[in-house]
């Protein structure tokens, strides 16, 4: 036997605790962690490359895809780096709309980590009335685009649907229903000591660390990191309405936890006020053609800044389209808050960030014994696979 | 003679009040169990037959064994625990007959009550054995948890059931059981003779707060169900069993589900004569730990073992020397 007494423990790339297939490789010494390896890619769907084949019109839907949680914000920087191509201005009607939009996407996001959050650290009931309150969320989303999970409300120059005063009003009811079970939401975080037990001072991330990994969104918020990109580079009607970041400095999981209780608060007021201010017009531009080019363009989706940029070559099909998930830049940082935890906190702080794996995933291969690293080719893969079953 | 003495005996243990009841009546209360827990979370939760379903379709699979399993202890374990849960079961002394009358089945003798701590002890030993025969790290890991849990907390609950034993001056339920019959359920009794009588039922509530407390991770009820956490070791010690193996598991579960809740009410809330009042008790035990499930998430296994030891360990000393004093008649 060996002095050295850890073992291998894997989380993943099938775990109850992940929603999606990826793999933590996870060394502990009984439950203390010592290391810890991250492996993604087992959910590979080669969204970027279908892109290059399809029209742009084609692409939103596509683009809605990308992720089953956050369609909504793929389709507005999308739509938004095209427009930023072709050059047009929305009316501000549309602007509104889709601070709207992606607000309430936000509170379905947060409602839905919060849910697995809770499951994860095992409070079940708690777990089962977000989720029940998360509904309502959905039925709003339902009210202002016709559709629950994928919008389809996004097209370049605007919005497909517009919002009578009429719904406007259900909205604001429903509203109230949601406020009052956020209250309670804190109600029941706040009051139970178990809680604050398995969330507070575990996967530490100090403000030097949070930005030597470059993490955005709010995970970065709850390392005292001042950033938001509806704030920083205000897009849609962000700058046309009072809101504020918060900010925690105690880097640890109940940070995160905190960060994005606050981030719903200040959605609903949000969403009050946009509607309260909604300017009357026109809810959509049309766009002629897709000049040459290249644009980029950044939004802050609910796990953070979401960065699209698309060269185009003059067709109405884009050469390059590429995507920049906020997952992509968390997940990283999952390894340096691990160390020297507990097993038993590996899910809740995996969670912490809450990860994304389905808008994350690229295929590159790392061979240790030749030490280089190559992208599969399609091409490649097919080779490969053929020669497996022969 | 002898003849319908062996037949009423095989009868009472196979059928009832053994095995079959304890079997349907356990079934039952883990699906109360479930619903109720589905109810307080605003879900619909599962039909009465749930538990019937699930074993059938355990019984009806096919048993894997790991290559690199230890066999014998693989297969050992569950049959281990089965049969451990079945000799508690025996002993339990159970109110026969619907209508009111003193007619207990039971096959127990003196000091019954530290055989059955053992053997409900032996049930998690047999789950430990059972994760450490697989060469899985869940399973490894689940059974590491199970340990430092069961030495957390099995003190205590020793310390709780025989405060009861104590106080009665007998370790023998069905003496307990009687006793009761007589002077009215435990916690709420008063000793006549004592001038501090009125502190009684306090310490008769500490001792059962304890109890409760200590069979929850017997139940796999949270805060209490680290060892089989299933968002950070899938299934624990278990993680490996499939088919029939891991159905035997299930099963000594289900009369777990009738054992416990019957082990509390003969403890702290007996003096029943019929079997009707003596079951709503054992459900009305079994809400209690849905409450307590429902309301509380999971602790981490350091935090939880040092509850233990923190809170209810002296907690259970207070309720062992109180009770003591009270059945010495000290005070």
């Amino acid at each position: 036997m060996s002095k050295n007494r850890s073992f291998i423990v894997p989380i993943g790339p099938y775990h109850p605790a992940l929603k999606e297939a990826e793999y933590f490789k996870v060394e502990v010494e009984g439950e203390r962690i010592i290391d810890a390896d991250i492996k993604v890619g087992y959910n590979h769907r080669g969204i970027e490359k279908i892109a290059m084949n399809r029209t742009y019109w084609r692409d939103i839907f596509l683009f809605e895809r990308v992720c089953g949680i956050c369609s909504g914000v793929h389709t507005n920087t999308f739509c938004q780096t095209v427009e930023e191509l072709v050059g047009v201005e929305i009316p501000e009607r549309a602007k509104y709309l889709r601070t709207i939009m992606l607000e309430l996407e936000r509170l379905h996001s947060h409602l839905l980590w919060f849910g697995v959050g809770l499951h994860i650290i095992g409070f079940d009931t708690l777990f089962m009335h977000v989720w029940r309150d998360r509904e309502i969320v959905q039925d709003i989303l339902e009210m202002l685009t016709g559709n629950r999970v994928n919008y389809g409300y996004n097209k370049f120059g605007g919005v497909r649907r517009d919002l009578s005063p009429a719904l406007a009003k259900g909205i604001n009811e429903k509203l109230d229903s949601l406020e009052k079970a956020l209250g309670v939401l804190l109600k029941e975080l706040t009051s139970d000591p178990l809680i604050f037990a398995r969330v507070k001072e575990i996967g530490i991330l100090d403000k030097n660390t949070a930005k030597k990994y470059c993490v955005v969104g709010p995970t970065a918020r709850a390392s005292s990191i001042a950033i938001d990109v509806r704030k920083d580079d205000p897009y849609d009607a962000y700058d046309k309405i009072e809101w504020s970041i918060s900010v925690y400095d105690s880097c640890d999981v109940l940070a995160r936890v905190l960060v994005r209780y606050d981030e719903m608060v200040e959605s609903v007021k949000m969403i009050r006020q946009a509607l309260k201010d909604l300017p009357e017009g026109p809810i959509s531009v049309e766009i002629e053609e897709f000049p040459e080019g290249i644009a980029m363009s950044r939004c802050e989706a609910p796990r953070g800044e979401l960065f699209y940029f698309i060269k185009s070559n003059g067709t109405n099909i884009p050469e390059r389209v590429k995507v920049r998930t906020p997952s992509y830049m968390n997940i990283p940082s999952v390894k340096p808050m691990l160390i020297d935890e507990t097993l038993a906190d590996v899910p809740i702080i995996l969670a912490s960030v809450d990860p994304c794996f389905a808008c994350t995933d690229r295929v590159v291969v790392i061979d240790n014994r030749k030490n280089k690293e190559y992208v599969v080719t399609f091409e490649k893969l097919e080779q490969m696979f053929r020669r497996k079953k022969r | 003679m002898v003849i319908q003495i062996t037949l009423e005996l095989l009868l009472s243990i196979l059928i009832y009040p053994g095995i079959l009841f304890a079997f349907i009546v356990g079934s039952l209360f883990w699906w109360e169990f479930r619903k109720l827990r589905a109810r307080f979370q605003s879900r619909i939760g599962p039909p009465w037959y749930q538990t019937f379903a699930d074993l059938i379709k355990l019984f009806a699979k096919e048993t894997i064994i790991p290559a690199m399993a230890n066999k014998f202890i693989f297969v050992f374990a569950p049959i281990m625990a089965l049969s451990s849960a079945l000799v508690v079961l025996w002993l339990l002394p159970i109110p026969v007959s619907i209508l009111p009358s003193v007619s207990i089945f039971t096959l127990s003798f003196y000091g019954d009550l530290i055989l059955i701590i053992y053997l409900l002890a032996m049930i998690e030993a047999a789950e430990i054995l059972a994760g450490f025969s697989t060469p899985s790290p869940y399973a490894a890991i689940g059974s590491s948890r199970k340990v430092n849990l069961v030495i957390a907390y099995e003190l205590p609950f020793a310390l709780a059931s025989i405060a009861v034993a104590f106080h009665v001056s007998s370790l023998r339920l069905s003496d307990i059981f009687t006793y009761q019959i007589s002077n009215g359920p435990f916690i709420l009794e008063i000793p006549s003779n004592s001038s501090f009588g009125f502190l009684a039922p306090v310490f008769h509530f500490i001792t059962f707060a304890v109890f409760i407390i200590c069979v929850l991770p017997k139940l796999r009820i949270k805060p209490f169900d680290i060892p089989e956490a299933e968002c950070e070791i899938v299934a624990g010690p278990l993680t490996e069993y499939s088919g029939c193996l891991l159905g035997i598991f299930e099963l000594a579960n289900v009369f777990k589900w009738f054992i416990i809740p019957a082990l509390t009410v003969i403890l702290f809330f007996g003096g029943d004569l019929t079997i009707i009042t003596f079951l709503i008790k054992c459900a009305l035990v079994v809400f209690l730990l849905t409450l307590l499930e429902t309301i509380n998430p999971r602790y981490r296994i350091d935090q939880g073992y040092k509850f233990y030891f923190k809170y209810i360990l002296p907690l259970a000393i207070i309720g062992f020397v109180g009770e003591t004093l009270f059945a010495l008649g000290v005070i």
